[in-house]
């Protein structure tokens, strides 16, 4: 799964480096060229002035009047030169000395910019005007070195590349923290999604941006729908068993009446038929009725719920007037449906209290999963019997007194929230040892 | 013995109150909550059977309202609500038993009669015993120290027990025409002199003594 946000904070930063880049190179470009076309003018300006100093001798050759040229002309490899063609006859600078300029005869009137390797490898710019003087073609090409020029190009060239560096880091910096001000909206989303899985709460924040809010709306009501489903179907079957046990109370109190024990087995048939009813009204009734893992709202206050539930038990089987301890760590808050831990533990412990003959123990660990062990003193199973037990219960007929019932739904809780019933010999009570291991997405959070 | 029965379902009630009265308790029927809890506040019950689903009040308000004005009377919920978190729920409004729906009137009327031997301070078991006295709740009959078997009328049986219950208590005849009779019946205090003068014929003068103008206690200890 790709981050969203990476793949923007990247997309953002390719085209941050190709806009700077772009203008970094055509900024480049163009000094250059402004240079060159300031130098380009300036050698316009020379051989305007050398031309004004040029004059026929002689009816085929020209000369140059010293007076009105500049120094720099003159010394040599100043960086200076001209360059001055008449046909055959080549009139150049002093600066230039011993060396050549390849310089092409130039039609009067136009100009040509040539660059050339000088003398002492000087890089020039030559721009070479063709005129007409006295009726005679001549062209006049002044150079210039280039290397002061390029080392102030350069120079400029740092300075902007360095400030360009910055500006971009300026910039990566800026849509970082633009980023991650935009996606915090949704990193809340996150973690609230996390809290809701750990049952903290039960909906999401509906402050979040525009382009979300839908998603969180829809999600919300569909939390709220899932939660009064829930909660109607639990009221549905609540009702459904209330209306349907209460009849079937008075149907098993029919066979006592008087004009049914004129037919025994029409009673017998009713009873059985009824008791059938019951058994596997029972088993569906609870097994729809448990939440199973989930976001989860309400917490299980273990170190208040199971002693409640102890006291239930005491009360139940208070002719054994059974000792039964509990043990759990200090901090109990479990992240798991009451109701199910309820139902789960009171059917273990009603199986425990039936075998017993004086103690129980109950254990509640968690650490990556709930485990709540239940131990008792009576007779227990043995090894070739836990297999059939835990068999049990798979089909919804198969459900019997004693051990079976109770475990069966037990199993069925602890298969809901992905976790499973060991049953062995109690090491420590030598009786019937359950232990149910379960699963949430959040154990438990004590302190 | 007077029960108060509180159940919305009319058929169930009418089997309930009929199988209790063969047991010899005088049973009132309230089918809705805010009655049934007024009736359980008028203090002339020995026990009441609690549904929990009813209309108007929940069976789990009405423990509760009654259990905040310190009313003790022992309560044993009847509810087709057998979730081990409702049982823990209805424990801890108060209740003393609980009986989930469907079940077998032997079970209720088992279940009635531990509530009311614990209630008042006796061993369990199924049949009650005082004073080298035990009444046969099966047979009514009630079995006396040398081990002869007296058979008991209805009448009879119910206030024994009655009197065995509260052993060593002063009771009116008017109290004891309250737990004989249910609201529907005709009340006569004059009968219970007839009745009372049958189990002194039975089992000794000296078992029921005669507080002028107060009623009769019965000697758990005879002199």
């Amino acid at each position: 799964m790709k981050s969203l946000q990476l793949r923007l904070a990247l997309a953002l930063f390719i085209s941050l480096i190709c806009a700077v880049s772009l203008l970094w190179w055509q900024t480049k470009l163009s000094i250059r060229q402004l240079a060159e076309d300031n130098v380009a003018e300036h050698l316009e300006h020379d051989a305007e002035a050398i031309l004004a100093a040029v004059y026929a001798d002689s009816p085929s050759t020209i000369a140059l009047t010293d007076t009105d040229i500049e120094p720099v002309y003159t010394k040599l490899h100043s960086g200076q030169y001209y360059w001055i063609a008449n046909g055959k006859q080549i009139i150049k600078s002093p600066s230039l000395g011993e060396d050549h300029l390849a310089v092409p005869m130039v039609a009067s009137g136009s100009r040509q910019r040539v660059y050339l390797t000088g003398p002492q490898q000087q890089p020039l710019l030559i721009m070479a005007f063709g005129y007409r003087k006295d009726g005679r073609p001549v062209t006049v090409a002044i150079a210039e070195d280039l290397s002061p020029t390029f080392i102030l190009i350069d120079e400029f060239q740092q300075r902007f590349s360095m400030i360009a560096a910055v500006l971009l880091l300026v910039l990566v910096l800026v849509q970082i923290a633009i980023l991650r001000k935009s996606f915090h909206s949704l990193s809340r989303l996150q973690t609230q999604i996390g809290a809701l899985e750990r049952g903290e709460r039960s909906q999401i924040d509906t402050d979040v941006p525009l382009e979300v809010s839908a998603l969180v709306g829809e999600f919300n009501r569909l939390l709220t729908v899932l939660d009064q489903r829930l909660q109607r179907s639990r009221n549905a079957l609540a009702d459904l068993a209330h209306a349907l046990k209460t009849p079937l109370t008075v149907l098993q109190q029919l066979p006592r009446e008087d004009a049914f024990r004129q037919y025994p087995e029409l009673g017998e048939m009713l009873t059985s038929q009824t008791a059938n009813m019951q058994r596997l009204m029972d088993r569906v009734l609870k097994r729809a009725r448990l939440a199973g893992s989930g976001p989860t709202a309400a917490k299980f206050d273990m170190h208040r719920e199971i002693p409640a539930l102890i006291q239930v038990l005491k009360n139940m089987y208070r002719k054994k007037n059974l000792t039964i301890r509990f043990t759990a760590p200090t901090s109990g808050l479990l992240s798991i449906d009451r109701e199910d831990m309820l139902e789960l533990a009171g059917n273990l412990l009603d199986n425990a209290c039936k075998w017993a003959k004086s103690t129980i123990n109950i254990t509640l660990e968690y650490n990556q999963s709930i485990h709540l062990i239940i131990e008792d003193d009576g007779p227990g199973v043995e090894d070739a019997a836990i297999e059939t037990l835990m068999q049990r219960g798979t089909r919804l007929d198969e459900s019997v007194s004693g051990h079976g019932l109770g475990l069966s739904i037990a199993k069925l809780i602890v298969e809901q929230y992905g976790g499973q019933l060991v049953l062995s010999r109690s090491k420590d009570l030598g009786g019937f040892c359950a232990e149910a291991v379960l699963y949430t997405a959040d154990v438990g959070q004590g302190k | 013995m007077r029960i108060l029965l509180v159940e919305d379902d009319r058929d169930l009630a009418r089997f309930l109150k009929k199988d209790l009265e063969k047991a010899g308790y005088a049973v009132d029927v309230s089918h809705d909550g805010v009655e049934g809890e007024y009736l359980g506040n008028e203090g002339v019950y020995e026990l009441a059977i609690l549904d929990l689903g009813l209309p108007q009040r929940n069976g789990i308000t009405i423990l509760q309202n009654w259990r905040s004005q310190k009313n003790h009377l022992p309560v044993l919920i009847l509810t087709a609500r057998d979730a081990w978190y409702e049982k823990v729920d209805g424990f801890k409004a108060g209740a003393d038993d609980y009986l989930a729906k469907p079940f077998h009137t032997e079970e209720l009327l088992a279940r009635i009669n531990a509530l009311l031997h614990r209630f008042h301070q006796l061993p369990g078991g199924h049949n009650l015993q005082v004073g080298g006295l035990t009444l046969d709740q099966e047979h009514q009959q009630v079995i006396t120290e040398n081990g002869e078997h007296i058979d008991l009328t209805g009448v009879e049986f119910k206030l024994l027990r009655y009197f065995l219950l509260h052993r060593g208590q002063v009771i009116s005849k008017s109290t004891l025409n309250e737990q004989l009779y249910d609201f529907d019946s005709d009340k006569d205090s004059n009968v219970i002199e007839v009745y009372v003068n049958h189990l002194r014929r039975k089992l000794g003068k000296e078992r029921f003594e005669t507080r002028r103008g107060q009623g009769y206690v019965f000697k758990e200890e005879l002199p």
